[in-house]
């Protein structure tokens, strides 16, 4: 969990597999601790599910079950947990859907580090303002 | 102001437009904090996804899974901007939306085609600008590797087949006698290589053919 000095968990779900790796060299550290991957939807929520990590990197455009569904489920037997929307795409009805979903924020790509990190930032201040209500 | 002048004239008389950057791989590596570690890594992953993942693509189109092919665009749009490869993420992006809206019919061969260009490329730029791409690429020789003179001819020989046949695949087969050919021969590869990039084959096959001749004067 992100309070008691431990590092916040963070979970990936994205169907490729270089995407996974690069957000996981930016992601793992001394900061975070990327706890697991998944490359669909189906198995993202199973691992969501069980290993309850505080933030997923949840990307939007997958096969079979897309990222928005996947955010809809995890939000609703996992409040608490932070979801980031990893996208490439600026379409307007598909970030208003994701905020509408209970998304916290977006990865977009092409992926700059700093930014990354920065929005990671925000996402555990949002995690410590949702675990203190 | 002259409004009825057409467009085109406009064009013509004002200095041309500057060429669109290829590659922005500088950009992509600060992107990445200036971690040349990790840009080599996700640059020789890139270099060998690319291939099977149009493969996939062209799979999908002739299936006509629209939505896979979709996806397979969105995804390769996303990689391609992330290492720098800014004409296949433009090119990629074109394609999806195209797909998307499904406005514009896609010629098939002709797509893939492109992108075969455009991979070919984006695997020798790719290749030039990182150190350690030759020993994780599966693609051509390194440029240090020693090459035969048998294996030359035998690469020239094929070029010319694919040059005559006006086959896309002669832009691989270049790209990997640049990379055989190292710093030597660099007039003879700048015509070809400016030919092929024209997708100019009849004078692709001339240069090729002046380039076989200087090999043979030095040997």
């Amino acid at each position: 969990m992100a309070t008691n000095n431990k590092k916040p968990s963070v979970l990936i779900i994205d169907d490729n597999e270089m995407t996974r790796s690069l957000l996981r060299s930016i992601i793992q550290g001394d900061t975070y601790d990327v706890v697991g991957e998944a490359s669909n939807g189906v198995t993202g929520l199973e691992r969501t599910f069980k290993l309850s990590p505080d933030i997923v990197c949840l990307d939007i455009s997958m096969p079979d079950m897309n990222g928005l569904e996947v955010l809809l489920e995890i939000k609703k037997e996992l409040p608490q947990t932070v979801v980031l929307m990893v996208t490439a795409s600026n379409d307007i009805e598909t970030v208003q859907q994701a905020i509408k979903n209970g998304a916290s924020g977006f990865i977009v790509k092409p992926f700059v580090l700093g930014t990354v990190l920065d929005t990671l930032g925000n996402a555990v201040q949002k995690l410590n303002a949702l675990k203190s209500l | 102001m002259n409004k009825s002048r057409p467009a085109d004239v406009n064009e013509i008389t004002k200095t041309p437009p500057a060429i669109e950057a290829e590659f922005e791989f500088e950009a992509a590596l600060k992107r990445l904090g200036g971690n040349q570690e990790l840009f080599s890594r996700l640059a020789a992953r890139f270099a060998n996804d690319i291939t099977p993942m149009i493969a996939d693509f062209g799979q999908y189109l002739k299936q006509g899974d629209i939505s896979k092919a979709t996806l397979t665009m969105h995804t390769l749009k996303g990689l391609a901007g992330t290492i720098g490869a800014i004409r296949m993420a433009r090119h990629a992006a074109k394609v999806e939306l195209r797909l998307h809206t499904g406005e514009v019919a896609i010629d098939i061969d002709s797509t893939l085609n492109i992108f075969s260009v455009l991979t070919a490329r984006t695997q020798a730029a790719l290749m030039a600008n990182t150190g350690t791409l030759s020993l994780e690429i599966t693609a051509p020789p390194s440029a240090t590797a020693p090459i035969d003179a048998t294996t030359l001819h035998t690469m020239m020989d094929e070029l010319d087949t694919l040059l005559r046949s006006a086959n896309m695949r002669a832009t691989t087969v270049f790209s990997q006698l640049e990379n055989a050919f190292g710093v030597g021969n660099k007039q003879q590869l700048a015509a070809l290589s400016q030919a092929i990039n024209k997708l100019d084959f009849k004078r692709s096959l001339q240069c090729s053919q002046e380039l076989r001749a200087s090999i043979e004067r030095i040997s």
